[in-house]
């Protein structure tokens, strides 16, 4: 029985709570020491390879400085995580000495040995190399990540791909971005930028045209990853062929030239309202004087939104002047129409 | 010892080892989630490129009688590292000259907007813009007689997606926002997000931005750091595994604008409006089925002053345990509902059992073992089993979120630091835990004979004067 217990009992309970604490004290203290230890020998490779890295990436095999002694195998890893830091802030034809560097010093191997690891950090990191060092013999192993269920993993396997091969890279990478909802659109966003338009336009376009309406309406938010024209007519596509009102937003969002104007149109009388208002914001960057007739009504449109980039678009026509606008709001019956225009007038310091 | 008495006996020993099997539960969750997070955060740090593709923010600022601190504050705000945010600061009504400071600082003027109610609020009397920083506006309205009406108020004003509650007196790093609007950017599903909040008491504050960690000399405000740290860096890390996070502080929260206007909003009435707002949200999207997240980060984003003296600290923990009975009460429905997942069958169970009752069962436990003792129906021996197992394992509980601590930010730099809050983890057992235990009875008892707590002037700490 409890209430039975003898004394000691008390005293070895005492003592095993007290002595956990003081082990968890110890670790605390350990952590602390192999922190300062990590940190302290971080900083004394950075400060030694650091600026051999920044020679080497000016001066080719000209530079003066020696090549430090080759570090002992644990910090391998750590010397492969300083090359990366530094090759990330580089681009152009200068990383080719860099590269050369990592390759004479036996990096390659290291990463690619990571790449299998199943700590998290060791095979982003890796598989962060093997793309910086465009590895071709370990494109399948990449192309496998990109569909990992790990987010970082299969962003950064897309991002080494398109490193090492963009055409190719692109073409596995736009149907997981149109799948996955979960992949950070910044990110996404870098990747396809350093593809560059030439590579990315034409799948991004046909992907679009072949999605489903979640996956356009995903892959339709890079549309700046595009060139204008091709990007503007898919958006007229899609403006023509969908009647998903997410997908019709889209792509008048997509849209950075110009529309023909039966379809713009229609979506400024379309009954979702956040259509109306892609619409109303479409038409201020046109600028047209026939849009003025389309965006006058959107000003009484039930939608706070939709009335305000209406007012917005109304403030930004190059042919109405500051009185001209102080006449429209003037003749607005509507008490929301004119709130609306005295707040974008105000805006634009009228 | 009669049998009911040994019923009372062997209650009171599963109670404690099962409240700290959850806990130890709690804290190799948190240990795995801070593993893999801290790997990712790494080459996320590193990927520090801003684009048009991040989510744009609203901040919002509440602030009733500020005059002392606002302008340093809102400057601090102006000056995130992050690309494309606005700044509204609702001026609750205030009684002193919070809204002159205003203008005469930011050069403010008065604007026609359109101003649209979409959660109800007291009046809105003026809404000003800055000539000097277009992305300031100021929302000057009748006294609510809450935060939660003035952050009402300045949600209606939003024009971003994504808000961030801020208090007035909260102190930020610069990179706060960019950390804390991450998980908006990797799961579309986020609907909220909260991050680790940290004692600023001793800290030295330049230009309302936090310029280096120090730990405060103050013993209260030093054993509160080891009770933030429990309470954040395993308790919510731990919760954030399972999507239960039940309480986003109300020091500093992203939200999803359309989410809360779908609630309706912060309760003005509600006590603890944090939480009470997490639950609604829980509530809203568990029953219309919609996949969500609500997500803790373990970054320490948002530095706030903790109370340096008893007093003041009595009446924040009451007030603390009333708005949790309060928020439990009036979302009981969730509690072992079909669709409510680990929110309804985990983590309301458990705030209702452990946190809200708990300090009943912990203190009464203490009292009958004393009494048993006294009485002779039990061996002093068995007593001190008792009470040394409880202390015993708080000082683990309290050690290991050190641990967690030093596995992670580490952010106390120096040496000397981790002795002395591992001393304070120790002290804290003796006495200081007991006493705040009869405060959040105090607050249960308030919330039960359905009192309205006190608020009570809160002191600044030196940090927070001389910011």
């Amino acid at each position: 029985m409890l209430s039975e217990l003898p004394r000691d009992y008390a005293v070895v309970a005492l003592a095993i709570a007290c002595a956990l604490a003081v082990v968890l004290f110890m670790y605390a203290l350990g952590l602390r020491v192999a922190n300062v230890l990590h940190s302290r020998e971080q900083e004394q490779l950075r400060r030694t390879w650091w600026p051999v890295f920044a020679e080497v990436t000016i001066l080719g095999d000209e530079g003066t400085l020696q090549t430090p002694k080759w570090p002992r195998h644990k910090s391998r890893v750590k010397l492969l995580r300083e090359w990366c830091r530094f090759r990330s802030t580089i681009h152009g034809d200068c990383c080719r000495n860099l590269d050369q560097l990592a390759l004479e010093l036996g990096l390659l191997p290291v990463a690619q040995k990571l790449c299998r690891s199943r700590y998290i950090g060791h095979r982003l990191l890796a598989i962060q190399a093997l793309g910086l060092l465009r590895d071709h013999s370990s494109w399948e192993r990449i192309a496998e990540s990109v569909k990992d269920s790990s987010v970082p993993i299969a962003i950064t396997a897309a991002s080494a791909l398109v490193n090492i091969e963009p055409v190719s890279a692109i073409e596995i990478i736009l149907p997981e971005i149109a799948k996955r909802n979960a992949w950070p659109k910044t990110q996404i966003g870098k990747i396809l930028h350093a593809a560059g338009a030439d590579v990315v336009t034409v799948p991004l376009c046909t992907a679009i045209k072949g999605a489903d309406s979640d996956g356009a309406v995903r892959l339709l938010r890079f549309y700046e990853a595009a060139y204008i024209k091709d990007m503007d007519r898919t958006a007229e596509h899609l403006l023509v062929t969908s009647n998903d009102p997410a997908v019709i937003a889209a792509a008048l969002k997509a849209v950075r030239g110009d529309l023909p104007r039966h379809l713009v149109e229609r979506c400024v009388r379309h009954d979702t309202w956040f259509i109306r208002m892609q619409a109303a914001n479409l038409l201020s960057k046109f600028g047209r004087r026939e849009d003025y007739a389309l965006l006058e009504p959107l000003l009484s449109d039930a939608e706070w939104w939709v009335r305000y980039r209406a007012a917005q678009a109304i403030t930004k026509l190059p042919f109405l002047g500051p009185n001209a606008l102080r006449k429209l709001r003037g003749r607005q019956k509507d008490k929301y129409a004119q709130q609306i225009m005295s707040q974008a007038l105000a805006e634009v310091g009228l | 010892m009669p049998l009911h008495l040994q019923a009372f006996e062997w209650f009171f020993f599963g109670y404690f080892i099962v409240i700290y099997l959850f806990y130890a539960a709690l804290n190799v969750c948190a240990v795995l989630q801070i593993r893999t997070y801290l790997q990712v955060a790494e080459l996320a740090a590193a990927d520090n490129v801003f684009s048009s593709l991040d989510v744009p923010v609203s901040i919002i600022i509440p602030a009733y009688n500020e005059s002392l601190s606002i302008v340093t504050s809102v400057r601090a705000m102006l000056q995130i590292e992050y690309p494309d945010y606005e700044v509204i600061v609702v001026n609750d009504g205030s009684k002193d000259d919070t809204l002159q400071c205003l203008i005469d600082e930011f050069g403010l003027r008065e604007f026609p907007e359109a101003y649209r109610i979409r959660i109800p609020c007291e009046k809105v009397r003026g809404i000003y813009r800055s000539a000097r920083y277009p992305m300031l506006r100021v929302i000057d309205k009748v006294n609510g007689g809450s935060k939660s009406d003035a952050v009402n108020a300045g949600i209606n004003a939003c024009r971003y997606p994504v808000f961030c509650a801020v208090d007035a007196d909260s102190i930020l790093q610069a990179d706060s926002l960019r950390r804390a609007v991450r998980p908006f950017l990797q799961d579309p599903n986020t609907v909220a997000t909260g991050g680790t909040v940290r004692i600023a008491n001793g800290c030295e504050i330049r230009g309302g931005f936090l310029e280096r960690v120090r730990l405060p000399g103050n013993f209260l405000a030093r054993i509160q750091v080891i009770e933030y740290l429990r309470a954040f860096l395993y308790g919510r890390m731990g919760w954030d595994q399972m999507n239960a996070v039940l309480i986003i502080s109300g020091a500093f929260g992203l939200f999803d604008k359309e989410a809360v206007v779908a609630v309706g909003g912060y309760d003005p009435a509600a006590i603890g409006e944090d939480m009470e707002l997490v639950l609604r949200l829980h509530e809203h999207f568990c029953k219309s089925g919609k996949p969500y997240r609500i997500t803790f980060l373990p970054d320490p984003i948002c530095w706030t002053d903790a109370p340096e003296d008893l007093s003041t600290l009595r009446k924040q923990r009451i007030r603390w345990q009333h708005g949790l009975g309060q928020s439990l009460s009036r979302h009981r429905h969730l509690f072992f509902g079909s669709q409510s997942k680990a929110v309804g069958w985990l983590a309301l169970p458990f705030y209702l059992i452990f946190e809200l009752f708990g300090p009943v069962v912990e203190i009464a436990g203490y009292l009958f073992m004393l009494f048993a003792a006294l009485n002779g129906w039990l061996t002093w021996a068995t007593a001190g089993v008792f009470i040394g197992l409880a202390v015993g394992l708080g000082i683990m509980l309290s050690m290991s979120a050190l641990v967690l601590e030093e596995m992670s930010f580490h952010v106390y730099p120096r040496f000397r630091d981790l002795l002395r809050l591992s001393v304070s983890a120790v002290i804290e057992n003796f006495g200081y835990r007991q006493l705040s235990l009869i405060w959040r009875i105090q607050g249960l008892v308030g919330w039960l004979r359905g009192e309205v707590p006190e608020w009570g002037e809160m002191k600044r700490s030196a940090s927070l004067e001389n910011r």
